[in-house]
């Protein structure tokens, strides 16, 4: 055997690709050869030491920040409303385009009064609830640095609540938590208990009985769901059943349970809890466990999915 | 070899799947899957952890923006491998000769002779630094990545016989710079 013979067939038995015949060959070449025997040693010694180096760490935040780089550029295309393998001529949309400019154009100059008039107040509104940015200045801080809040295990247990983090995530919610009436009523044992016990929030805002009261403190009495006229009775929660914004939140899936959460409680209790909710670095924490939280939910999918198939293809194969 | 990297490819593709479907942290769960390997790939082709870092992170990103050109009939990994690839010898490429760190000094005695951890590992990344990229890329992804010749093919999008052949001629080189193994053809076959 060539030394280049040799040396190929020590490599395959390096890298585990010799067939039976090879190793074999390999082996007896060993046996007989005591040159082969040191080559072999030469170069699995080569190997141990390339392979001594052994695995590096990856740096911290590194899936973080490959996610912030892409997050803003989901792959899917949104679907057309035009149903499956129905294929529409260019054209032709871009002649119904046009056709609603058209349309749309002629009932604005027509419609009397002006489209404009009454908007006014829906802007207005709107530009009262943008929550200003917030500057480095505005962040005050007691004796406790956001950096501190963000290891506690309130916060801890907030980011372990996925309705929590929902609510939290967003910056007008988080302002508006900020006030001391409402956090007060969210301390409250009667109200929390009500919170944690009333059931299709939702719907029941949407019952006569409940929207008379909403719309006089008056009718209070006459609402028969318990929890609800608790709820009603204070006037911090009826505000905020009353506010867009928090009651969109409040009748989400979960979130009166949130809501009454020892943890919530103990964070909207807490003054350096309060003024870390309005650091940048809260939102940032509050979104890279959302991020975690969807990756390891992803996984789990993942791999339920891969299992499911396998256990499909095993199936088909029998 | 220790296969300590493999993973389930019906995995990959159920989340490149789900990526391309709209759910962008399935890519998190990738990336979370391959981060350390494609990291200690990046920092073996390139022998500095800053760039490694930069490389990893542009790979995966350049993955994520071309998702939808993956072929599912290869292995997802052996895609990630081939872009990280790219990205390292795009690395090499821009930068100066003097930050080049294979450098053409010659190390005085073999990893073996050396007395302190950090300089034998110092000696080992040299070594690899000193081969030419093709040499080095096939060491790296056989060494650190634990992958197949066939894998490596795929991976590099080369013949099977290059690969081996390549393995055999870094390996001499290696071996050379290392072990003080005779140059072939100067002085003949051991």
């Amino acid at each position: 055997m060539t030394r280049p013979e040799l040396d190929a067939l020590i490599q395959g038995a390096l890298d585990k690709s010799l067939t039976p015949d090879e190793q074999a060959r390999l082996s007896r070449w060993i046996s007989e050869s005591p040159d082969a025997g040191e080559r072999a040693a030469q170069l699995e010694q080569l190997a141990s030491l390339i392979e001594s180096l052994g695995p590096a760490q990856a740096p911290l935040g590194l899936v973080d920040d490959v996610l912030s780089q892409v997050s803003d550029r989901p792959h899917a295309i949104p679907q057309s409303t035009f149903p499956r393998g129905v294929a529409v001529n260019k054209k032709i949309l871009f002649g119904l385009a046009a056709a609603a400019a058209i349309v749309l154009a002629v009932i604005t100059y027509n419609s009397n009064p002006p489209a404009t008039v009454g908007t006014e107040a829906t802007i207005g509104a709107a530009q009262r609830a943008q929550t200003p940015q917030i500057a480095a200045q505005d962040v005050k801080l007691g004796d406790t640095s956001t950096q501190d809040v963000l290891q506690t295990e309130t916060f801890d247990a907030l980011m372990k609540d996925e309705s929590l983090r929902d609510i939290l995530a967003d910056a007008e919610v988080r302002a508006k938590l900020t006030d001391s009436a409402l956090k007060t009523a969210l301390s409250d044992t009667a109200v929390r208990n009500s919170l944690r016990e009333v059931s299709d929030l939702s719907k029941k805002l949407e019952e006569s009985s409940v929207k008379a009261a909403l719309a006089s403190h008056d009718l209070v009495n006459k609402v028969r769901d318990a929890n609800m006229k608790v709820l009603l009775q204070n006037k911090a929660i009826a505000d905020a059943f009353r506010d867009t914004k928090m009651r969109e939140v409040m009748v989400r899936p979960g979130a009166a349970r949130a809501f009454a959460s020892d943890a919530f409680v103990r964070a909207i209790r807490d003054t350096n809890f309060n003024a870390a909710m309005s650091s940048p670095k809260f939102a940032e924490q509050l979104a890279r466990s959302a991020r975690a939280s969807a990756t390891a939910n992803a996984t789990a999918n993942a791999k339920a999915n891969a299992k499911a198939n396998a256990k499909a293809n095993a199936k088909a194969q029998q | 070899m220790r296969r300590v990297y493999f993973t389930s490819d019906s995995e990959d593709l159920a989340l490149v799947r789900q990526v391309l479907a709209g759910q962008t942290e399935a890519f998190g769960a990738l990336v979370t899957r391959y981060q350390k390997v494609m990291f200690t790939v990046a920092l073996r082709m390139l022998g500095n952890t800053e760039d490694a870092q930069d490389a990893t992170q542009d790979a995966f990103v350049k993955a994520y923006q071309r998702l939808e050109s993956f072929d599912t009939k290869y292995r997802f990994y052996s895609w990630m491998y081939r872009i990280l690839v790219n990205e390292c010898l795009n690395v090499n490429r821009d930068r100066r000769p003097e930050e080049s760190l294979g450098g053409d000094e010659e190390g005085s005695g073999t990893p073996f002779d050396s007395t302190l951890e950090s300089e034998r590992r110092e000696q080992i990344q040299l070594a690899l630094l000193r081969l030419t990229p093709e040499y080095r890329t096939v060491v790296v992804l056989r060494h650190f990545a634990g992958q197949s010749y066939g894998e490596i093919a795929e991976a590099l999008a080369i013949p099977e016989k290059t690969v081996k052949s390549r393995l055999y001629s870094a390996r001499q080189r290696l071996g050379e710079l290392l072990l003080g193994w005779k140059e072939q053809g100067k002085e003949g076959n051991q």
